[in-house]
């Protein structure tokens, strides 16, 4: 378990301790928030406000082991204007799904609805909440999200994005998530399994 | 330069493109011409900070038949094609730098204003049309651009640059992220009537075009 805290300490100092990070181990989870201590939390005790979130996200997504709730400098103005932003670059599309939706409430349930099929979500006025079967992948999909931002907000400075179609970024997905299943089992096996 | 040589410039020219942030994690790829017939390509899947002289794959360029255990990269047909097409060309860099990447969501062909820039890539920076990542329309795609140029912006993907060496596409594609980068401030600065640019302008401009 200590070997486990101290993977997602190293993650929540790389986003400089202003984001929440949670992994999930069995029926609990570790959580390292904002001026807070990391802790231990078992799924099934009642949490709050981005807790909850985490909470909620691992008991309804059986694959999901990792969260990040951030807010990166591109991706916090894409949730100001609550848009959805298209499926503007392969590594957005492969990585956090055909389109990056935003959700209007940040209730735990409607990020649940918002994330749906993706990797990843924005909340207005909040940031962003990305998930992943392990830690790294959703440090990849925080990222790819925030140069995505950035691409939808530039591009838009001169003349706007044009997207890739539907199908070819559904399709990108698909085979990403096929892909990285099969890569990425060691990874996976070890987080669950060291405690 | 030996064989040997050359894997030492890529491992090094990884980890600077890193360092300039002209590269994030293992997404990016270089390739250097051996001889006639074959390159070295970085391999797939690995990061840059990692990368070792024997990582990287012996390719031929023909054939795209390769040497050892290694995957080389997923973009070596566009890596393969341009130096069987071009013999001017040595040295290969594909990445997905942040204003790049920008100007490959707008797909817009920009053009290059200084000599400096003209003599580097070429009169404009063109966009390939789009295709699927890894698929060979990329690449027929990519050729097409290329053609008189030294480098093009794959649409919604990325950047490939290419020179006589590996110094030179290095010098493409950072001239590339600082061409796109100008050419997206200016706009920012010509729609703010402001001279310089401000990021928080930018976001104010976006938000009240988004409303
Ligand atoms: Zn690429």
């Amino acid at each position: 378990m200590t070997e486990l805290i101290e993977r997602v300490r190293a993650y929540f100092e790389e986003y400089d301790k202003l984001a929440t990070v949670a992994l999930r181990i069995k029926d609990q989870m570790i959580v390292a928030q904002p001026e807070k201590e990391i802790k231990v939390i078992p799924l099934n005790k009642k949490a709050e406000g981005l807790n909850k979130i985490c909470q909620k996200i691992f008991k309804m997504k059986k694959s999901i082991n990792a969260v990040i709730i951030s807010s990166l400098c591109h991706t916090k103005v894409i949730a100001q204007s609550c848009v959805t932003v298209p499926p503007i670059l392969d590594d957005l599309a492969q990585i956090v799904g055909p389109s990056v939706r935003s959700s209007k409430k940040g209730g735990a349930t409607s990020i649940l609805f918002k994330l749906i099929g993706r990797n990843a979500c924005v909340v207005k006025n909040k940031g962003a909440v990305a998930i992943g079967r392990t830690l790294d992948e959703a440090d990849t999909a925080t990222k790819v999200l925030e140069k995505g931002a950035k691409a939808y907000i530039e591009s838009t400075m001169i003349g706007g994005a044009k997207p890739i179609s539907k199908i070819e970024s559904t399709l990108m997905h698909i085979v990403y998530k096929l892909k990285y299943s099969k890569q990425d089992q060691s990874e996976k096996l070890e987080e669950l399994n060291n405690d | 330069m030996t064989e040997n040589q050359i894997r030492e410039i890529i491992v090094a020219a990884g980890k600077e493109l890193v360092e300039r942030q002209l590269v994030q994690g293992t997404w990016g790829n270089i390739s250097v011409r051996v001889d006639a017939d074959t390159m070295l390509v970085t391999p797939s899947g690995v990061d840059y900070g990692r990368m070792k002289e024997e990582d990287l794959v012996l390719m031929n360029i023909h054939t795209l038949e390769y040497v050892g255990d290694r995957k080389p990269s997923s973009e070596k047909d566009i890596h393969a094609a341009l130096l069987r097409q071009r013999p001017a060309i040595n040295a290969v860099i594909h990445s997905h730098p942040s204003y790049c990447s920008s100007i490959a969501a707008a797909r817009m062909e920009i053009p290059v204003r200084d000599p400096k820039g003209k003599e580097l890539v070429g009169e404009t920076i063109r966009i390939a049309n789009y295709s699927l990542p890894s698929t060979k329309w990329l690449m027929t795609s990519a050729i097409e651009a290329m053609q008189d140029r030294n480098a093009c912006i794959l649409a919604n993907h990325g950047v490939i640059a290419a020179g006589k060496d590996l110094d030179q596409a290095f010098e493409v594609i950072s001239y590339m992220e600082q061409a796109c980068k100008e050419y997206i401030q200016d706009a920012v600065k010509e729609q703010t009537s402001s001279d310089k640019f401000e990021l928080e302008k930018m976001f104010e401009l976006f938000l009240n075009i988004k409303k």
